[in-house]
């Protein structure tokens, strides 16, 4: 099975990336997570504010992502 | 780094079998931990005790709650005196025997000011109760526990192999695609994918903390083989002892010792986190992480001297600083939606991976392989 046999290529599509270009925007994610998830370990307040952001922003990501924002 | 035919179908086949495996005990934790995360807001709701104001010149004397506790229980043992964190309220464990297991025992509440008995409903009775037992160890006790231990690290597998064969489906898509106007399989795949791996890192982290709780029993058993056996060395020849020194003079004995912390609760002697001839007195510190991580202050349970204090080994600190990182009870109420949210994404996730099982059951793995590699581009047929 050949895998370029697409009959027509969609606007999204890009031309093939390396590992770290599909992985460099779940990496990034990955570790605004990381820091949301101790920062309020560490403390509260200013620390509660900062996990609020960070993992926050991963919903709004999901919600923007499904949405289409890529569909341009 | 391109993943070759063979190998896309061999993460792709270790995806299918492990998340198929564990796929139902996943719906089963997301679906009981929706509500677990509000499980403190719920019981304030339905089931808070009222707080009388203490009368003037009332004192917390610990001796006579402990003897009030198992007055009306003969032959009965107190195990475990717990302060709650935000109110002045004592919660007390007693047991038949001293190494009772969890279903034996019997919780009580006392007034952490005056030491006056509160009467609630049984702490481990009710609908939250049992949905905390299904979560934990689907009703099955110790077994049940570790059997879900198991199931966590399948899910790991599961995880692990889902990133792997994420590569080669998005070599030519940009990140975060989700087509919907080709079809409803491709629909669900691209959010199955997206979702997937915008919750990786929380899923990661609560799936393995979820692990490590499951494992308590165990590592508990190796710090009492470990640590407690140091401690209890000194006693090798010693019977336990017959009468109890004061509790309430012990507790006072270790707060003098570390002005500073916060005395967590204590644990009878020979009880699972004390030696034989000792009271247990865990200290915890006032940030959130602190709070988590005890430190056990060790008192000679018939001279009432304080014989150590120290540190917990990095196993326990793990297996403590793992219950916030799962429960996501440690940064405000904005924290517990957030966690809630992400719940429910995985639960998207999951019903959407069984989705994708379902559709094209019969199709050859050549066409489902294809599919992966080519990032939908090329569909199985319908």
């Amino acid at each position: 099975m050949r895998p370029e046999a697409t009959s027509r290529p969609p606007a999204r599509t890009v031309a093939p990336q390396s590992g770290w270009r599909i992985f460099r925007w779940p990496i990034v994610m990955g570790l605004a997570n990381a820091v949301g998830l101790v920062a309020a370990l560490i403390g509260d307040g200013a620390y509660d504010l900062v996990s609020w952001v960070t993992l926050g922003a991963t919903l709004a990501i999901m919600i923007a992502a499904w949405r289409g924002w890529s569909a341009g | 780094m391109a993943l070759s035919q063979a190998a896309t179908r061999g993460w792709y086949l270790v995806h299918k079998w492990t998340s198929l495996v564990c796929t139902l005990f996943l719906l089963m934790f997301c679906l009981t931990g929706l509500p677990l995360i509000f499980a403190h807001e719920i019981d304030e709701a339905t089931r808070a005790p009222v707080l009388a104001a203490p009368p003037a010149g009332a004192r917390l004397d610990l001796d006579k709650v402990a003897t009030a506790a198992v007055a009306e229980l003969p032959g009965w043992k107190m195990l475990y005196l717990t302060w709650d964190e935000d109110k002045p309220l004592l919660y007390v464990t007693v047991g038949p025997t001293y190494d009772a297991s969890p279903a034996q025992m019997k919780y009580q509440l006392f007034d952490a000011r005056s030491g006056t008995r509160i009467e609630t409903p049984p702490l481990d009775e009710g609908v939250m109760a049992f949905i905390l037992d299904l979560h934990a160890n689907l009703l099955l006790g110790l077994p049940g526990q570790l059997f879900l231990g198991l199931t966590g690290v399948v899910f790991l597998v599961a995880v692990v192999s889902g990133v792997v064969v994420y590569a080669p489906f998005m070599r030519k898509l940009r990140f975060g695609t989700v087509r919907k106007d080709r079809s409803r399989r491709l629909k669900w795949l691209d959010t199955h994918n997206m979702v997937g791996i915008v919750t990786l890192g929380w899923v990661a982290v609560v799936g393995l903390t979820g692990f490590i709780i499951t494992m308590t029993v165990p590592i508990t058993m190796i710090w009492q083989a470990d640590q407690l056996g140091e401690m209890s060395a000194p006693y090798a020849h010693a019977r336990p002892p017959e009468r109890l020194a004061s509790i309430d003079k012990a507790v006072a004995t270790v707060r003098a010792a570390a002005p500073n912390a916060r005395v967590s609760f204590v644990a009878w002697p020979g009880t699972t986190y004390s030696t034989k001839h000792h009271y247990m007195v865990a200290l915890a510190g006032n940030t959130p992480l602190t709070a988590r991580l005890i430190n056990p202050a060790m008192v000679d349970a018939e001279t009432g001297r304080l014989t150590d204090l120290r540190q917990m080994p990095l196993y326990m600190k793990a297996l403590f600083l793992s219950a916030p990182l799962h429960f996501g009870d440690y940064g405000g109420l904005p924290l517990k939606i957030i966690w809630a949210l992400l719940d429910i994404a995985a639960i998207v996730v999951l019903v959407s991976g069984l989705y994708l099982w379902l559709g094209k059951r019969r199709t050859p793995l050549n066409r489902r392989v294809a599919e992966l590699r080519t990032g939908g581009a090329l569909e199985p047929a319908e």
